[in-house]
C-alpha cells in the first residue's frame, strides 16, 4: 500500500463513467422516490378510509417489503423475460405493444423497468409510514373543519398535508438514502448493462473495488457518493419543511 | 361516505393489491410446475400438471441444506447481539446526559447515508486481519455494524416515550439504574424491542453485498448468495430456481402471520414521534 495524495480525487473530476453513473443515480433515485410517494399517499390515504376488510388489505400491503431483494430480483427477471415473459404476453394481449420487448436488455427500457422493480419494493413501507402518520391525525380537527364547512379538498389541504409533515420528511429522506444505495436488485438484474445504461454509483463502486481491484479509487468514489448524498438530502429536507 | 365513492376505493385498492401480490403468486405456482409448464404461454397461475419435482431436486441438494443452515446461524446471532446491543446504547443516549449526545444520536441517523460499499471495503480488511474472512463471526460482526445503528435510534425514541418518572420511583424504591432498566424499562418497551428483532432479522436473513464478499467458501455461503451458484449456473430452470425463492421466503412469511402487528410499529417507529 502506498500513500498517494488526492490521485484519486483528481481521477474522478474526468471519469466519464462516473458522471454517467451519477446522472443513472439521480435519475433513479429522483423518479423512483417520486412515483413511490405518489403511490403510497394515494394506497395509505385508501387504506385509512373505514373500508371492510381493512385489517386484511393492511397485512396484504407489506408482503413485498418482506421478500428478500434477491428473491424479488428472480422474480421479475422472469416477469419480465423477453420470450416467455408474463409481461411481454399480457401487454400484447392489450395491445400495448406489437412484439416482445427485451425489458432489461434495453437501454432505453432498464432504467424504468429497475424503477418499477424498486417501486414494488418499496411501497409498503412509504405506505405503513404514511397511514401511521394519518392515525396520528386526532379526530376532532376534522370534525371542526367540518363544522365550519370545509370540504372533503380542504380538510385534506388544511388538516391532513401540514400533520403528515414530519412523517414525510422523515420518510422522503430516508427513501432517498436508501434508494441511493440500493445495490442487489441492479447488480442481480443487470450488472449495470447493457452498455453501461444502468450503472449507479454503487454498482460502478463495486466494479471498480472488486471487479478491477482499485479499493483506492472505489472509495474516493464512495466518499463523492455520500458528499452528493448529503446535498440532496439537505437540500430536500429544506424544502419539505418549508 | 357515498356508495360510489366506496366502490371506487375497493376498485383502486384491488388493483394496487394485484401489482403488489401477482409476482408473489407467480413465484408461488411457478415454484410448482414442470419446466415445460413454467415457459408455457398464455401464463397458468394454478398449474395444469403440478409437481413436487422441484422441492424434491431442492431439498436433496446438499448445499442447498447447508446454506439455509448458514442463514438461520448468522441471521439468528445477529439479530440476537443486535438487540441486546441496541437496547444498551439506545438507553444510554436516551437517559444519561453526557457530551455529545446529541452529535452521537446525529451521528447514527447520518450513518444510515454511508453506502454499504464503502463500509464493505475497510471491514473486509479489517475482518482479514483478524482471520474472520469466511467465518460465521466475521459476517455475524458485519451484519451487527449496521442494524446497529439503525436500531439504537430507533429504540432511543421509543425510550425517549417512557416517562422518566417510573424509573425515579423504582430507584427511590431501592433499585438500582440496572435493576430499573431491567425490571420498569424493558417490560414498557416490548412493541419496542419486538419491531427493533424483525428489523434486524429482516436485514441479515435477506442481505446480499456482504454475503457475497465475505463468505467466498461454497461452504459458507448463505441463501443469498448461494442462489446465483445452485440455481442460476447449474441448471437455469424457472421452477427450480421459483422453488429455491419460496423455500427461501416462506419462513419471513410465517414470521409475518405472527408478528405483522409489531411489523408496522417497527416500521414506522422512529418516525411518528411525538
Amino acid at each position: 500500500m502506498e500513500f498517494v495524495g488526492l490521485y484519486n480525487y483528481f481521477k474522478l473530476v474526468n471519469d466519464q463513467y462516473l458522471y454517467k453513473a451519477l446522472i443513472n443515480t439521480i435519475l433513479f433515485t429522483l423518479a423512483g422516490v417520486a412515483a413511490c410517494f405518489t403511490f403510497s399517499l394515494a394506497a395509505a390515504l385508501l387504506l385509512n378510509e373505514k373500508l371492510k376488510f381493512r385489517g386484511v388489505f393492511r397485512a396484504l400491503f407489506l408482503l413485498p417489503w418482506i421478500v428478500p431483494s434477491v428473491v424479488a430480483a428472480a422474480i421479475w427477471m422472469c416477469l419480465y423475460s423477453s420470450s416467455y415473459g408474463v409481461l411481454n404476453y399480457y401487454l400484447q394481449q392489450l395491445g400495448f405493444i406489437s412484439s416482445p420487448i427485451e425489458w432489461l436488455g434495453n437501454t432505453e427500457t432498464v432504467l424504468p423497468a429497475l424503477i418499477l422493480i424498486s417501486l414494488w419494493k418499496f411501497v409498503p413501507w412509504y405506505t405503513v409510514s404514511i397511514l401511521a402518520g394519518l392515525q396520528s391525525i386526532p379526530e376532532y380537527l376534522y370534525e371542526a373543519a367540518k363544522i365550519d364547512g370545509a370540504g372533503r379538498i380542504a380538510r385534506f389541504r388544511y388538516i391532513t398535508l401540514p400533520s403528515l409533515k414530519s412523517i414525510f420528511v422523515i420518510i422522503l429522506s430516508l427513501g432517498f438514502i436508501w434508494r441511493w444505495n440500493h445495490f442487489d436488485i441492479v447488480w442481480l438484474l443487470t450488472g449495470g448493462g447493457p452498455a453501461f445504461s444502468s450503472h449507479l454509483i454503487v454498482t460502478y463502486i463495486y466494479l471498480t473495488t472488486f471487479g478491477m481491484f482499485e479499493a483506492g479509487y472505489g472509495a474516493a468514489i464512495a466518499v463523492f457518493s455520500v458528499g452528493c448524498l448529503l446535498v440532496f438530502v439537505a437540500v430536500l429536507a429544506r424544502e419539505v419543511i418549508r | 361516505m357515498t356508495d360510489i365513492y366506496k366502490v371506487f376505493s375497493y376498485a383502486a385498492i384491488i388493483i394496487m393489491l394485484i401489482f403488489l401480490l401477482f409476482p408473489m403468486a407467480y413465484m408461488f405456482s411457478t415454484s410448482f410446475k414442470t419446466d415445460k409448464d413454467a415457459i408455457k404461454l398464455p401464463p397458468e397461475l394454478i398449474p395444469s400438471h403440478p409437481t413436487l419435482e422441484n422441492y424434491y431436486w431442492l431439498f436433496t441438494q446438499r448445499l442447498f441444506l447447508r446454506y439455509y443452515a448458514n442463514t438461520l446461524i448468522v441471521t439468528l446471532s445477529s439479530t440476537l447481539f443486535s438487540v441486546i446491543l441496541s437496547c444498551l446504547a439506545g438507553y444510554g443516549i436516551s437517559r444519561i446526559r453526557f457530551r455529545g449526545r446529541n452529535f452521537f444520536s446525529l451521528y447514527l441517523f447520518i450513518s444510515q447515508m454511508l453506502p454499504s460499499i464503502l463500509i464493505l471495503i475497510p471491514l473486509f480488511y479489517i475482518l482479514r486481519l483478524f482471520n474472520l474472512v469466511n467465518t460465521y463471526i466475521g459476517l455475524i460482526c458485519a451484519y451487527i455494524t449496521f442494524s446497529l445503528p439503525f436500531c439504537s435510534w430507533m429504540l432511543k425514541g421509543y425510550f425517549d416515550t417512557i416517562p422518566p418518572d417510573l424509573e425515579e420511583s423504582a430507584m427511590v424504591d431501592g433499585c438500582g439504574r440496572v435493576g430499573a432498566f431491567y425490571r420498569i424499562v424493558l417490560p414498557l418497551s416490548a412493541p419496542g424491542l419486538a419491531s427493533v428483532t424483525i428489523w434486524s432479522f429482516l436485514l441479515a436473513w435477506q442481505e446480499y453485498l456482504f454475503a457475497m464478499a465475505i463468505m467466498m467458501d461454497e461452504e459458507m455461503k448463505t441463501l443469498t448468495a448461494g442462489m446465483s451458484t445452485l440455481v442460476y449456473v447449474e441448471y437455469m430452470s424457472w421452477g427450480k430456481l421459483m422453488a429455491y425463492c419460496t423455500a427461501f421466503t416462506v419462513p419471513v412469511f410465517i414470521l409475518f402471520i405472527f408478528i405483522q402487528r409489531y411489523l408496522v410499529a417497527g416500521l414506522t417507529l422512529g418516525a411518528v414521534k411525538r
